[in-house]
């Protein structure tokens, strides 16, 4: 059973291109099992828009009684995740 | 069965802000709290429309297409045409100055979806006054019972629900809805809603900036 699910975010995820991302990790969500988790370590930028995808993946787990884990983030994406608090309703291994 | 008004985050926020029983802005609202929090709800409307995005050092265009509301696209062209680089925090002050002009439009957009009325009354005799009360109300009580449900759950808010909390904590509206006790109970989870946006962060440090000058001046009035 595929308990863990994953996918990878690089380079910078913001305005123009958070609407592909939000699109193909909700496809992916589907198959999802217990966690679903993201990759950040490639991940060099993220802006409002972009943690918005973030968030509203977390939420459609979360109605599934399932979790998003987002790994390995840079020390500025994890900076960034914590000023504003992603780190008290989602999971972060660093 | 009474249908209910899909209502944008400033139309909720001037709901919310306005007396039930006089149709007038509560007292207890700041005036430029109320501005830069009117001219914050433009800017989170337009980022849900996804035609804004920001970071902590810029606000930035993302598709100046207009959205077909008249005070939206009004402040997207300005954010279009601007040449420089500015940040959320400048943006909420540059709108804060029109606020006045902005919560006209957005009443009158009330008053025209029949969510308000407009109530004329004469003071001395001479004078008019307008008031705005609800027509049925029923529009304000689903904003509050939506934002009670998610302070008293642990669900993970949409972005819509997420900016409105940051409006209505940092121009401290959030009190007039919870009892005493009911906010201190609520404060820490009111606090983790508004934090998740990065506009929401900008308004309440910019009220808070605007306050600051505003103290900073008392001396020289006196």
């Amino acid at each position: 059973m595929n308990v863990n699910s994953n996918y990878k975010l690089t380079g910078r995820v913001d305005g123009t291109n958070a609407d592909h991302y939000d699109i193909e990790i909700s496809t992916l969500l589907k198959s999802a099992d217990q966690s679903f988790s993201i990759d950040l370590s490639g991940l060099t930028y993220i802006s409002s828009l972009g943690l918005r995808v973030l968030l509203k993946t977390a939420k459609a787990l979360k109605e599934q009684n399932k979790k998003l884990i987002l790994s390995k983030p840079n020390s500025e994406i994890l900076d960034l995740l914590l000023m504003s608090g992603f780190d008290k309703i989602i999971e972060i291994e660093k | 069965m009474t249908s209910i008004n899909k209502l944008s985050l400033a139309e909720e926020l001037l709901l919310i802000t306005l007396d039930d029983e006089s149709g007038r802005l509560l007292d207890s609202i700041k005036p430029f709290a109320f501005e830069i929090a009117i001219a914050a709800s433009l800017i989170m409307e337009l980022s849900l429309k996804g035609k804004l995005d920001s970071d902590a050092e810029k606000l930035f265009v993302v598709s100046a297409d207009p959205t077909g509301n008249t005070i939206l696209d009004e402040a997207l062209t300005e954010i279009t045409t601007e040449k420089n680089s500015l940040s959320t925090s400048d943006w909420l002050n540059r709108f804060a100055r029109k606020g006045d002009d902005f919560s006209d439009q957005i009443i009158e957009s009330l008053v025209t979806k029949g969510v308000l009325q407009l109530v004329e009354k004469r003071l001395l005799w001479v004078l008019k006054t307008r008031a705005y009360p609800a027509t049925s109300g029923i529009e304000e009580r689903e904003v509050r019972a939506r934002i009670m449900h998610l302070l008293n759950s642990d669900e993970i808010p949409n972005p819509n629900d997420a900016l409105l909390v940051g409006l209505l904590s940092a121009t401290g509206i959030m009190s007039r809805l919870l009892s005493v006790s009911e906010l201190a109970r609520l404060q820490s989870r009111i606090d983790q809603i508004a934090n998740l946006e990065e506009i929401s962060r900008s308004l309440s440090a910019a009220i808070q900036e605007a306050w600051e000058l505003i103290i900073s001046q008392v001396p020289l009035i006196h």
